[in-house]
């Protein structure tokens, strides 16, 4: 019991490292790397929490569930980026220390905030860890103007509704899990889609004539 | 076998997506014959065949939101086959097949019991319709796309994290089995009243984007007027019950645990706002469907206020959801053969439309003033419920701000719709008039038609069947 609360601190500090470095990111490949790097961290966490008990099953749909997150996903929004040749996030409404030390500011509240729940401390964490992802994913939505941030900071969100989803435990069926999953994996693969007609319709070329 | 009524579209979407030629165009309306038998087994003999008990569990209010999806479809699904035939798309089979999976996740939302599985059907209905507002793949197109797709879904994930956090208020989650709505009815161990109201405030914010409710409305006027018509009538007309559904719920669940005063306040506040914003934003519209668009707003704010004061005021929530559909999908396919006519949707470039479209021009007219809450069409009788159960229950500010917020409402719409109906220029020569075939008027008239005959049953002596039906 106490390996795990270990291993659970540990990736969740890692998981709000990943969001220090989102929040501070200017380069779109590394934003987009690092969110694959992050959901791959929470799928992780889906696994290590599951502990001894988990079935065989249940090893199964969380190992696609794992591949499907950090791999499937991110590749479409590499493929993206590399086709529409985006490179960097140009003016952004709000500068890249501003969101770290907003970045930081909420970290700190948050680990406040953690001393007045009564939740017992692995729930803790997981409800602080989630709302860490949270509350910055929907800073980035609202402070960067490229498309490709938004469905990055999009797929921020969704992995810290997940981890604050974990708290639910064993009345979470694996199958609903998985239809969340296949939403999101939809969802995604529309927005690259439409990302990639927005780069058809206002390409550069217009311009220069 | 209820769950049929989803199976059924989602395998149809599957043939209309592979199908090339024009067969597509009548796969829809073969579907939607199918579903509304369907259906109507299910209003006369709810959850007698179940398949899925431990998600699926088809409510009163659900039965109802399930009956207009498959009303709406059958009536849809008939127009679209004259409409493709006049408007000559690239990709019919997109359209086709999109708006049987949109149908489905639509029924889907109406039937579950199970509280993620709902999420996850409403979050299908905003991935299934992103390509119909899609279709025309024009510059404006795209960022209404856009605008829908990253809202709606950031908007939607913010009611799992609601979902989460409710589920997360119960002390002795134990004593729950599944995550269903009927379970959390029937608990009846403790719960922590300060996580669930928040929950609760997530729930209202989330869903509240797909309802429209104002300040989440942004998406909605673009989705709405970039769409096909048809799609338009559907996104207006079922979606946005259909997002509605699980927010009552909540609010029921709420309502058990005795917190329902606080919960049924914030709805209340959240429609009058909308009610006010879409008056606001009414009369400087320059286009119709956009028009239409900010009047849903307005309806799905009186339907959140009306649910929130309870009691009459419910019925007459209920009354105005279904009149709502009925009225603003038959305008929305009436602004469909205005589109194929004058090829704009500019409001001050539609000149003559009596002589014009006159068949197209009387549905249009006559739903417009039933929009507005005039006699003889229904939503006359949903607001007069809703005002009367607002004084009735006490709420006396509430009832007068919404008499004042309607008239604002009646004050901009009927300006362009007077606008829309009685413009005329001699110079205007109609290149090619449109045949209006029974296929592009006859669906307006007949959901008009219905929505008369309701209000008419509920002052005969048949009232009780009617109320049977909508309340049990």
């Amino acid at each position: 019991m106490i390996e795990i609360l270990y291993y659970q601190k540990l990736i969740i500090a890692l998981i709000i490292g990943t969001v220090l470095f989102a929040l501070y990111t200017h380069r779109l490949f590394s934003l987009v790397k690092i969110i694959a790097l992050q959901s791959f961290l929470v799928s992780t966490l889906t696994i290590v929490l599951g502990g001894g008990e988990i079935t065989t099953y249940g090893l199964i749909i969380a190992i696609s569930t794992l591949v499907i997150r950090s791999f499937f996903i991110p590749s479409f929004l590499i493929y993206t980026t590399r086709r529409g040749n985006l490179k960097r996030e140009l003016n952004p409404l709000i500068g890249y220390k501003a969101s770290l030390f907003f970045g930081l500011i909420v970290i700190s509240i948050l680990y406040i905030w953690s001393g007045y729940l009564d939740f017992d401390i692995s729930k803790k964490l997981l409800f602080i860890g989630g709302m860490a992802l949270i509350i910055p994913a929907l800073f980035l939505l609202m402070a960067r103007k490229k498309a490709i941030t938004q469905v990055s900071s999009y797929l921020m969100l969704e992995n810290g509704i997940s981890i604050v989803g974990l708290m639910i435990g064993k009345n979470m069926q694996y199958v609903v899990e998985f239809g969340i999953l296949l939403d999101v994996l939809i969802c995604v693969m529309l927005m690259t889609i439409l990302i990639n007609q927005i780069n058809k319709l206002y390409s550069p070329n217009e311009y220069r004539k | 076998m209820d769950e049929l009524v989803v199976i059924i579209p989602a395998l149809a979407g599957i043939i209309a997506y592979f199908i090339r030629g024009n067969f597509t165009r009548y796969i829809p309306f073969l579907t939607a014959i199918i579903q509304s038998i369907i259906t109507a087994y299910i209003c006369i003999e709810p959850n007698q065949m179940i398949l899925l008990k431990n998600y699926i569990f088809i409510t009163p209010l659900g039965k109802i939101v399930l009956a207009l999806i498959s009303l709406l479809f059958l009536m849809v699904s008939y127009y679209s086959i004259d409409y493709l035939k006049n408007s000559h798309y690239e990709s019919e089979h997109i359209y086709s097949s999109m708006l049987l999976f949109f149908v489905s996740a639509m029924s889907l939302t109406a039937i579950s019991d199970h509280i993620i599985l709902t999420w996850i059907a409403i979050e299908a209905t905003t991935i299934s319709s992103a390509p119909l507002i899609f279709l025309h793949k024009t510059k404006d197109s795209i960022v209404a796309t856009w605008k829908y797709l990253i809202t709606c879904s950031v908007g939607i994930s913010l009611a799992l994290l609601g979902s989460f956090i409710i589920l997360q208020s119960i002390s002795q989650p134990e004593q729950i089995s599944g995550l269903l709505f009927s379970n959390l009815m029937a608990y009846t161990g403790a719960i922590n009243p300060m996580w669930f109201l928040i929950g609760f405030v997530f729930i209202l914010i989330g869903y509240g984007t797909k309802v429209g409710l104002a300040p989440m409305h942004i998406w909605l006027s673009d989705a709405h007027g970039e769409a096909p018509s048809p799609a338009s009538a559907l996104l207006s007309g079922a979606l946005l019950n259909c997002a509605f559904l699980p927010i009552y719920k909540f609010d029921t669940v709420a309502g058990h645990f005795g917190l329902g005063e606080i919960t049924n306040s914030m709805m209340i506040t959240l429609g009058l706002f909308s009610v006010f914003v879409a008056a606001a934003f009414m009369p400087v519209q320059k286009d119709y469907k956009r028009l239409l668009a900010y009047s849903s707003i307005e309806n799905m704010g009186i339907i959140t206020l009306g649910a929130g004061i309870g009691g009459i005021a419910f019925l007459g929530s209920i009354f105005h959801m279904i009149n709502h559909s009925l009225i603003k999908c038959a305008l929305f396919l009436a602004t469909g053969n205005m589109l194929l006519q004058y090829g704009t949707k500019e409001i001050s470039n539609i000149t003559n439309f009596f002589k014009i479209l006159p068949k197209t021009a009387f549905a249009f007219t006559l739903g417009a003033i039933g929009i507005t809450g005039f006699p003889p069409l229904g939503l006359f009788l949903s607001e007069l419920l809703i005002i009367f159960g607002a004084f009735a229950g006490h709420h006396y500010i509430v009832g007068l701000l919404l008499i004042i917020g309607l008239i604002l409402v009646i004050a901009g719409f009927s300006k362009k719709i007077i606008s829309i109906c009685y413009s005329k220029s001699k110079e205007y020569k109609v290149v090619k008039p449109l045949k209006e075939s029974f296929g592009l008027y006859g669906p307006s008239l007949i959901l008009l038609f219905l929505s008369f005959i309701i209000t008419i049953l509920m002052f005969s002596p048949y009232q009780e069947y009617v109320l049977n039906f909508l309340l049990h």
